[in-house]
């Protein structure tokens, strides 16, 4: 038993060391130095956060919402709730709607793209704003 | 049940007519004929761009040739297929074409549309596009590069294949581009300059890029051109300082850091990381200071600026 817990003690460091090495070139200094993979990765996620907020905040944006029955500071919480990754696709989905290229083009885009927004969050169960998502299910009246 | 069939058959109707609309319609030539965007020119053609003709299978390595030249580097296609050709699959996947580009120590920026395609050639940067010239089901891949457009004619101009200057109609080619999902690539050389649609984003990753491949000098020099492209980003100099760091020039490390924070003086990571630095050098009241402010901050860095902390103080106490 003894010897037994010894090797395994002796693979453990063993195990350890090659790890330690082989993590080496990737944490030279230390790993309390923030990496430019966090870097690049924090400065995209901002980057995503701040041109949807820029997209929501805009005019036409936020008269197309009201139009639709949501206040537009309500349509701002639904979009912060959103995770780091449901923002990237929705940044995506913006850089490529057609800004300020043709008008109707243009309006079109956002219509579309709150539909998604909040498709999203009703589909979560979050928000219910399409009563007609529901419509003849599971609250007949 | 019920319930949720309808949620599902209203996404698929949704799917359905979006797809259904792109198929036959070319919005992003409608689009630039209609309403071109403000500075793009109507005619554009970079006819000091290179052509290697295409050997059988060759188009990838060709055409990541002709931009890598464009960039100011002298290559050749034969040079490149060692490393992005794949036997196996007689040719090359767009994965190899980006990493082909980096190796060489150029950054290879994602282009996804036809506008910002055309501004990167109006500013004299070609772009490389994969097209699929023939259907979704029986698709035929095919690398090229847009070297010019213009718009009286509706037109593009191509090095493809084994013709030096291809005119293609724009419908055509947004037609065989869509159907490769919009993918091509603007070569830009680490010094720059960066053109006008780049996001700082894209061009972090790309740098990123380049110290994947352990092009640590090029990806130094991509860091700084984004620090003085984008005058109030600290991202790009906090990446630098690392790339500093490593290489062991703590106060060149130390002074980007410094730069960050008169950029954002409340940027938790700079100051995390300057903390670190100054420890190395032995400042350790100073980074002391730094850590505390880093952890008072708060945020994503917190727990990496308490353990920054732990180990200024250790030194601290010896």
């Amino acid at each position: 038993m003894v010897s037994n817990k010894f090797r395994f003690k002796a693979v453990a460091i063993a195990i350890i060391t090659v790890f330690s090495v082989t993590l080496m070139p990737i944490a030279p200094l230390s790993a309390a130095l923030v990496n430019n993979n966090a870097v690049v990765e924090q400065q995209s996620l901002q980057a995503n956060r701040a041109l949807v907020n820029d997209f929501m905040s805009r005019a036409d944006v936020r008269t197309q919402f009201e139009q639709l029955g949501v206040d537009a500071d309500e349509a701002n919480l639904r979009v912060a709730a959103l995770s780091d990754a449901e923002v990237a696709k929705l940044a995506g989905e913006i850089k490529s709607a057609p800004a300020g290229q043709g008008a109707i083009g243009a309006i079109i885009g956002a219509v579309v793209l709150i539909f998604i927004v909040l498709l999203i969050t009703d589909l979560l169960g979050f928000t219910s704003v399409f009563g007609w998502t529901n419509k003849g299910s599971a609250n007949p009246t | 049940m019920q319930h949720y069939d309808y949620k599902l058959r209203f996404i698929a109707v949704l799917v359905m007519l979006v797809t259904l609309g792109g198929c036959a319609a070319t919005p992003m030539t409608d689009r630039l004929i209609a309403s071109p965007p403000q500075g793009l020119p109507t005619v554009a053609e970079l006819t000091e761009v290179p052509f290697f003709a295409q050997t059988q299978y060759f188009c990838g390595p060709a055409a990541l040739a002709t931009v890598l030249n464009a960039s100011g580097l002298e290559t050749s296609p034969d040079r490149l297929a060692d490393s992005v050709y794949t036997p196996g699959r007689q040719g090359t996947l767009q994965s190899e074409i980006i990493t082909g580009a980096r190796r060489q120590g150029r950054l290879a920026l994602p282009i996804r549309d036809m506008g910002e395609a055309f501004a990167n050639v109006a500013e004299g940067r070609p772009v490389l596009i994969l097209q699929n010239l023939a259907l979704e089901i029986v698709p035929q891949w095919h690398y090229a590069v847009l070297v010019g457009f213009d718009l009286t004619t509706e037109t593009v101009l191509l090095r493809s294949g084994r013709i030096r200057r291809q005119v293609m109609p724009m419908t055509t080619f947004e037609h065989t581009w869509r159907r490769a999902e919009f993918w091509g690539v603007s070569v830009a050389p680490p010094q720059g300059p960066v053109t006008e649609h780049t996001t700082l984003t894209a061009w972090l990753h790309e740098a990123l890029g380049l110290e994947r491949v352990g092009k640590m000098d090029d990806a130094l020099s991509a860091y700084g051109t984004a620090a003085r492209h984008w005058q109030d980003a600290p991202a790009p100099l906090i990446t630098a300082a690392n790339i500093q760091a490593g290489q062991g020039r703590l106060s060149d490390a130390a002074a980007s850091l410094q730069a960050a924070l008169q950029r954002q003086p409340d940027n938790a990571v700079a100051l995390n990381n300057l903390a670190h630095i100054l420890m190395l050098q032995g400042a350790l009241d100073a980074a002391e200071k730094a850590a505390l402010k880093a952890m008072e901050l708060g945020g994503d860095t917190q727990a990496t600026a308490r353990e920054t902390l732990a180990a200024i103080r250790a030194r601290q106490t010896n």
